[in-house]
């Protein structure tokens, strides 16, 4: 029996970017037990619902996170698109569906950044994060901003993107592949990483069916899980596109899984860009959402979950998200079990937390 | 070998520019489409209001009698909902971001009678005087230094938080 101990982790930490705090029960150096909490950072998003109208709340519901901005607001304006019945037309499908699956390649190269920063690895994020930037640059050509775009809108999307422009898209998405291949393979053939990242943090399926994990930290447990499948919001069926799964269970496996999905990203805007129809982005909107309906999105960090209830007024009475880092918040403390204390911001790492819309 | 190869690397490092953006040695490259700050042409203004119902964060003021509409800067989120809803489009959205400023006031813009030149009056500290009509040349923006002065009495401030255009 080693000494038993507890260190406090967080919410402030050099290796952390998010504002959990987690108490590791340390026996010697393995970790034998780690209590998550949060709540530093509620802002009362969703309580705002009461007090904007619903049309005015897409903004608000952008900022549930500052990462997956796009995928939130789709995901309010999909819901109370049901709720209202309201059909988009298919070219604001397909506007989307690129935004989205762009934030999902911006958002996966920011992680792999804050991974390798998280084992030391300083050279390795900057040049994730330079590749960023160039999603970055596109985002703030096509819709005005770089991080909240504020180009979905109830009724379809706010913003068209010229077909010559979505060329020369397409042309920066295919010369990012190689470069993107090129620093994602230094993460999986060098040692130093390797060894950081194989057989550390394991997952197993059943661990992971059980704490009912999303997102890569599932399909990494060899679980193809993955919302994209079933869309019908987007145009992800018109797409050829399988989820990317891998059993290996481990941190390494998670790492794998984000990086094969930057590169079905990119291979599926490519392959939106040269199916996109002509016409029209929007539908107008009338009468006000009375109802209760919910909708599923494929986030970068997983499904995320939007319920909305109306009563006929222009305010909605409700609206609940549950993000994707709160269920994988068990898988993690799962995870954590009986690894090495200095293994514990890897783990971390690998589910990709987003604290801020964990409590929106 | 291999240190041959990172000699190159090195020397390849040396002489290569730097990807980051030089931004204050060269000027920023804002694309055209940028969401910056919304500016006004306050002399096509019908005082409608409709910008001020329609702000997600209840950051315009239009006030009918006085013919003026103010901004406040601080709580404007730059969504561009007021440009797409005014009627007469007389917003539009400018790439450049509005200068930082340690007040938070309102930027309040008066329409003058039809004869004289537009004044805009600009109360944030560092955000330079916008003109609007082209014919107003600088001896507008010379004359708005006095006119700001009488403007800054009134108060015009959004209530924080909740906005005042929700009513
Ligand atoms: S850009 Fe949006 S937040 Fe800013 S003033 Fe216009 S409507 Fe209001
Ligand atoms: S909507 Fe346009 S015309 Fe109406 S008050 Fe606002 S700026 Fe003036």
């Amino acid at each position: 029996m080693g000494k038993h101990t507890v260190v406090p982790f967080g919410p402030q930490h050099p290796v952390l970017p998010e504002p959990i705090h987690l108490d590791l029960e340390l026996d010697d150096e393995k970790v034998v037990r780690a209590i998550p909490s949060i709540g530093y950072i509620h802002r009362g998003l969703e309580k705002l619902v009461e007090k904007r109208e619903f049309k005015e709340y897409v903004f608000i519901a952008e900022r549930i996170c500052g990462i997956c901005a796009f995928g939130h607001g789709w995901g309010y304006c999909k819901s109370v698109e049901g709720l209202m019945n309201i059909e988009i037309p298919l070219r604001a499908k397909y506007l989307r569906t690129i935004w989205h699956e762009l934030s999902r390649i911006h958002s996966h190269l920011l992680w792999l950044g804050l991974m390798a920063d998280g084992m030391g690895f300083e050279s390795l994020f900057m040049h994730s994060w330079r590749l960023r930037e160039k999603v970055l640059d596109i985002f703030e050509k096509t819709t005005g901003g770089r991080v909240i775009f504020s180009a979905c809108k109830i009724g379809g999307v706010r913003r068209d993107i010229e077909d010559s422009e979505l060329h020369g898209i397409a042309e920066i998405l295919r010369g990012m592949r190689d470069e993107v291949r090129e620093i994602t393979d230094i993460f999986f053939k060098e040692p130093t990483s390797v060894s950081r990242l194989k057989d550390v943090g394991i997952l197993s399926k059943e661990a992971a069916v059980a704490t009912c994990a999303v997102g890569p930290m599932v399909r990494a447990s060899g679980i193809p899980l993955d919302y994209r499948v079933a869309d019908t919001s987007g145009v992800y069926r018109e797409l050829n596109f399988t989820p990317v799964t891998t059993d290996t269970c481990d941190c390494y496996g998670r790492c794998w899984v984000r990086v094969q999905e930057i590169f079905a990203s990119l291979d599926m805007i490519c392959q939106a860009i040269e199916k996109i129809p002509a016409g029209d982005i929007a539908v107008p909107v009338k009468g006000n959402p009375n109802g209760e309906y919910f909708a599923r999105l494929e986030q970068p960090r997983g499904e995320a979950f939007y319920y909305v209830k109306g009563n006929n007024t222009t305010h909605l009475t409700r609206f609940r998200v549950r993000t994707p880092t709160n269920m994988n918040l068990p898988a993690m403390v799962e995870a954590l079990k009986g690894c090495d204390y200095a293994d514990v911001p890897m783990i971390v790492l690998t589910i990709d937390p987003c604290i801020s819309c964990t409590e929106r | 070998m291999g240190y041959l190869s990172f000699a190159g690397t090195i020397l390849g490092g040396l002489f290569k520019k730097p990807v980051t953006t030089q931004y204050p040695l060269k000027p920023a490259v804002l694309p055209e489409e940028l969401r910056g700050r919304v500016l006004i042409d306050i002399q096509r203004c019908i005082s409608c209001g409709m910008c001020m119902r329609k702000c997600p964060a209840g950051a315009i003021v239009v006030d009918r009698s006085a013919k003026s509409w103010s901004i406040n800067r601080f709580a404007c989120v730059q969504c561009a909902t007021c440009v797409d809803n005014c009627p007469v489009k007389c917003l539009r959205m400018e790439p450049q971001y509005a200068a930082p400023g340690t007040v938070k006031q309102n930027e309040t813009f008066v329409k003058q009678a039809a004869a004289q030149p537009a004044v805009a009056v600009t109360l944030v500290k560092g955000v330079t005087p916008t003109a609007s009509a082209p014919a107003t040349g600088t001896q507008a923006a010379a004359a708005s230094a006095a006119t700001a002065a009488k403007t800054a009495a009134a108060p015009q401030t959004t209530p924080p938080g909740d906005g005042a255009g929700h009513a």
